[in-house]
């Protein structure tokens, strides 16, 4: 009897476990274009747990600062959707109309901000109705958004117009643009004082410094499609589609020092820096490749849906 | 002069597109798709990339491409222009990495009449299938003709798809016939 209790005592133990582990720590999301799906993956054992099917052609993702929620765009049908990330169901959508790509939330759970691709503006969305509160024009198909850890500064890489856009959070208004490179496509805002842009055509990465928004030019890329730092390291992660690596910038020096050949055309990064992990999304190869960012050694492969492009860390 | 009266030519027939559907397309969507094909080939891996790795040299191997007109050599910036069934595109290389026996390029000038897509690169590459044997791949990123949400059938994600494919499998055949000298 008392081995019987103990084993049903176990089993409720993983049944409980297993319905609140992906929401703690060590979840990575995978945001499969090509799929119309979100693998959740478990970084503990690099296995994929659930997969959730939404809406056509997904294409940004960012996660509630309270890991409560993910929120989806999906530019081809003018869509948001909201996923609820307890029970991985579609917790509610919205059609906001254009071509909703970028994605960012604020970090006090009010706003989201959208960017509308072929509406050259950004959305203001409030988080819980998911209704538009406000737009602000921008430069030409705006792409990704990044949002400094404050909540203060929004940054908007406009691809077609090879400029980033500064804008005051607080009040919604574009304070600033920033020449770049050629097709600006992803940013990194996490860094104290400096932001990351890859810039597509021209082939490197922009640094753009908070205080005074001064750039510096990295080169050396073919298409850079994703960019992540690894804080405290003085590192700066670029993925090169084109080239099929991932590149390894040391800022100081403003050098490559370590490249990774990937294959796959590689496109989003986003690092893990507490599990002292770094996972890429490989487009091509359907596949996330986790590698440890020590010595960035590749650890594990992740078989994902298909067209992986993004992905988001639960925090 | 040959390349302004070939762009123009080329622009004509989109520009056509777009006005029929008084909603302007743009060169770049937020959504590639993606598509490739493979073949081996019974040719060692450097003989299979004399023939592949010659930008200028499509012609010769490609049987949707009727004729090329190539100019810049084969470097990153050289530019062709391919003669397809139902009008020209123009190509420009952006990288030849020999060790890797890696050629990559993209769309210049786009024809959606020609090849309903609005970009695309593209790489090939000849990879060693050992014993004496070659793999070639030909891989590419793109997007559809009408990169608007409402795009006409013969302009949506499923041509772009369809044509690039095609594209791909008759270029890796074509390889293949070429190489084998069949």
């Amino acid at each position: 009897m008392k081995l019987l209790a103990a084993l049903v005592f176990s089993f409720l133990a993983a049944l409980l476990l297993g319905c609140s582990a992906p929401a703690t720590a060590g979840t990575l999301l995978a945001l499969c274009q090509g799929a119309a799906e979100v693998d959740v993956i478990d970084t503990a054992t690099g296995a994929v747990s659930m997969r959730v099917k939404v809406d056509k052609v997904p294409a940004g993702i960012a996660i509630s600062s309270d890991g409560t929620a993910a929120y989806i765009t999906h530019p081809d049908i003018g869509l948001l959707t909201r996923l609820d990330v307890k029970t991985w169901t579609v917790a509610g959508t919205a059609h906001i109309g254009g071509q909703p790509f970028g994605i960012v939330a604020a970090p006090d759970g009010g706003a989201l901000y959208v960017s509308d691709w072929s509406g050259d503006r950004i959305l203001r969305i409030d988080a819980r109705s998911l209704a538009v509160t406000g737009t602000l024009a921008v430069g030409r198909s705006p792409a990704h958004l990044a949002i400094d850890p404050d909540g203060r500064t929004l940054y908007s890489a406009d691809r077609e117009s090879d400029e980033v856009s500064i804008i005051n959070a607080l009040d919604f208004t574009r304070t600033a643009v920033i020449p770049v490179g050629r097709a600006p496509y992803a940013l990194d805002a996490s860094h104290p004082e400096l932001v990351a842009v890859a810039d597509v055509r021209s082939g490197d990465i922009a640094l753009i410094t908070k205080e005074k928004n001064n750039t510096k030019r990295i080169t050396g890329m073919k298409m850079p499609y994703g960019v992540a730092f690894v804080p405290g390291k003085g590192l700066l992660l670029a993925t090169d589609q084109q080239a099929g690596m991932l590149d390894v910038i040391d800022i100081a020096t403003e050098t490559i020092i370590h490249r990774i050949r990937l294959g796959g055309s590689p496109e989003g990064v986003v690092v893990d820096a507490a599990a002292g992990r770094a996972y890429v999304a490989e487009w091509f190869a359907n596949r996330i490749t986790a590698l440890n960012i020590d010595d960035f050694s590749i650890a594990t492969r992740i078989p994902v849906c298909d067209g992986p492009r993004v992905m988001a860390l639960v925090p | 002069m040959i390349f302004a009266r070939l762009s123009r030519r080329a622009v004509l027939p989109a520009l056509g597109v777009l006005l029929a559907l008084a909603a302007p397309a743009q060169a770049h969507g937020p959504t590639p798709q993606k598509a490739e094909a493979k073949a081996t080939i019974a040719a060692t891996p450097d003989a299979l990339w004399k023939i592949a790795g010659d930008f200028a040299g499509i012609g010769a191997w490609h049987p949707m491409v009727k004729a090329v007109k190539a100019k810049g050599g084969n470097v990153a910036g050289a530019e062709r222009v391919l003669v397809l069934e139902k009008g020209e595109i123009t190509d420009g290389l952006d990288d030849v990495d020999a060790a890797q026996r890696s050629l990559s390029w993209r769309l210049n000038t786009e024809n959606v009449e020609a090849l309903p897509v609005s970009f695309y690169t593209i790489t090939l590459s000849v990879n060693d299938a050992g014993g004496g044997k070659s793999e070639v791949v030909m891989a590419g990123r793109f997007y559809r003709g009408d990169t608007s949400n409402f795009p006409p059938d013969e302009l949506n994600d499923e041509a772009a798809v369809a044509a690039m494919t095609a594209f791909f499998e008759a270029g890796v055949n074509g390889l293949k016939t070429k190489a084998e000298g069949k």
